[in-house]
């Protein structure tokens, strides 16, 4: 799902709603102070493309976060990723509804690190009604929050949305 | 020019610089040397360094030899003789693992940051594992707390930009030079701590920071200094000099608080002495945690006192003190099994609950 080819090797400085992918983006308020730019690298592991994005100037209670929009065949997103400072990504389901007010479910945090991580979060473990498949309503993106710290890096190597459950 | 030098001051530790130095041709990156920076030993320093510095395949060892001056000029000279983009720090009885600068470098790149350190385990004079260092969280600097909650990067394991050192030096806060360096770093730079353990960090009796009780008292003392200096900084104020010599700092750690506050008597405020005084009683209880110094009853005495002079102020949190004098009188129950000092820190908490 993501898309090197829009980002170079040095920074570029990015607007609220910067893609990652077709179906990912940055999201954060663009009246805060919060710069954020992304560059083009690659994993010393194994040389494969990454985006590195870095913000600087946030303030605590500005948000800032990953957005994966979801189609209706959605099972699971998966993330392969390293940040810093940040030990916690908060996830947050978000469903729409045909009738009704739009909603969210808060999914346990992730562990984060700044080594290459792996998360994998299964969506229809959190859908909240069986009969809600059949309704059609549906599950609408995924944000996956970062805490709180005036400067942050993130480094993403994969990012992808399955129509299966990851084992 | 190498891309990383590791720099290695050294007095007479002829007794683990073998395997430092081992562990320092055994880094799996290969664009470094090593440069090490004799204090003036007596010991057989000299010709452990020569015997590496002859093996083949093995990077570059540069040895320069000076009268004996102290670490912090030691450092400095140091910095004057590099020609890098990156300094790593090293001490003359640590162990490096051999990822170590092929991790640091990844992660100072990937950070952005001026200066890394990670984490280490302790080990005592025979490499057996005591523990394993924390997490220090540079975000929450706050050099107004009491102890101040410091932006520190565990100096043996430091790596950082070469221009950024030499700009900053290394200053004479006696056995706090590392937590100054720290101050001053993190008011400029982005710095970052790694989670990775990277090395093993040597804690026995000759260590700089164990040898004696009033070492570890100069060193909680200054340490406390340099992040009142943080706070005179912030506030454009001129700094309390490090002007006292470590003989003159070591002579007043082993008289006593009053006598390191007097060192300071005509460069403190008046309501700076008291306040620091607290700080350093605090942060000797906080070292003790992991620099193998048993608190005495003393020492836990003269901090509740100075705490009782300062109540009210700003910058004590009630859960760190109360951590703080339970780890002191558990540390002390552990070592001494005395049974007089039993519950001595459930009765601290109690005096520090009445207020």
């Amino acid at each position: 799902m993501l898309d090197f080819v829009p980002y170079t090797q040095g920074p570029s400085q990015v607007l609220p709603g910067a893609a990652l992918g077709p179906d990912a983006w940055l999201w954060w308020d663009g009246a805060t102070g919060l710069t954020v730019s992304i560059a083009r690298g690659r994993r010393p592991a194994d040389g494969a493309d990454t985006l590195t994005i870095r913000g600087e100037g946030r303030q605590p209670d500005d948000w800032f976060s990953i957005d994966v929009r979801l189609g209706p065949m959605a099972r699971a997103v998966r993330l392969v990723m390293r940040n810093y400072p940040a030990h916690r990504l908060y996830p947050r389901l978000h469903f729409d509804v045909a009738n009704g007010t739009p909603f969210h479910v808060n999914l346990p945090e992730l562990v984060a690190t700044d080594h290459f991580t792996q998360h994998s979060v299964q969506l229809r473990d959190w859908c909240p009604d069986p009969a809600f498949w059949r309704s059609g309503d549906r599950m609408d993106r995924l944000t996956l929050l970062l805490p709180y710290s005036p400067w942050f890096v993130l480094e993403v190597a994969e990012l992808t949305v399955s129509e299966a459950a990851d084992a | 020019m190498p891309k990383v030098s590791f720099l290695l001051p050294v007095y007479n530790g002829a007794a683990y610089l073998a395997e430092t130095l081992a562990s320092l041709q055994a880094q799996d990156h290969d664009d470094y040397d090593v440069v090490v920076i004799d204090d003036g030993s007596t010991d057989q320093t000299p010709d452990i360094v020569a015997e590496f510095a002859t093996r083949s395949g093995a990077p570059s060892i540069q040895y320069h030899r000076r009268a004996q001056s102290g670490l912090v000029d030691t450092l400095n000279h140091g910095l004057t003789l590099l020609d890098c983009d990156f300094v790593a720090r090293i001490d003359a009885d640590d162990v490096c693992l051999p990822s170590r600068l092929s991790q640091q470098l990844d992660f100072i790149a990937f950070t952005g940051a001026a200066a890394v350190s990670a984490r280490s385990l302790h080990i005592d004079a025979a490499g057996q594992v005591l523990g394993l260092s924390g997490l220090h969280n540079h975000f929450d600097a706050d050099p107004r707390r009491l102890p101040a909650a410091e932006p520190y990067l565990p100096h043996p394991f430091l790596l950082a930009r070469l221009d950024v050192l030499a700009k900053l030096g290394f200053r004479h806060a006696h056995l706090a030079e590392d937590a100054d360096l720290c101050w001053r770093l993190a008011e400029r730079w982005p710095i970052a701590m790694q989670k990775a353990v990277l090395g093993r960090y040597r804690l026995h009796d000759a260590s700089v920071s164990t040898q004696s009780a009033a070492s570890v008292k100069v060193q909680a003392f200054y340490s406390q200094v340099s992040a009142l200096n943080a706070v005179r900084r912030e506030e454009g104020q001129d700094e309390v000099p490090y002007d006292a010599s470590m003989a003159e700092a070591l002579a007043a750690g082993t008289q006593g608080w009053d006598a390191l506050i007097a060192l300071l008597r005509h460069h403190l405020l008046d309501d700076e002495a008291p306040r620091l005084r607290a700080a350093a009683m605090l942060k000797l209880l906080d070292v003790s945690e992991w620099r193998g110094y048993t608190p005495t009853v003393q020492d836990m005495t003269d901090a509740a006192s100075a705490l009782r002079d300062i109540r009210g102020a700003n910058g004590l949190e009630p859960a760190v003190i109360d951590r703080l004098f339970a780890n002191a009188a558990q540390t002390q129950d552990d070592a001494r099994q005395n049974s007089q000092t039993r519950g001595f820190g459930e009765r601290i908490r109690g005096f520090l609950r009445r207020g």
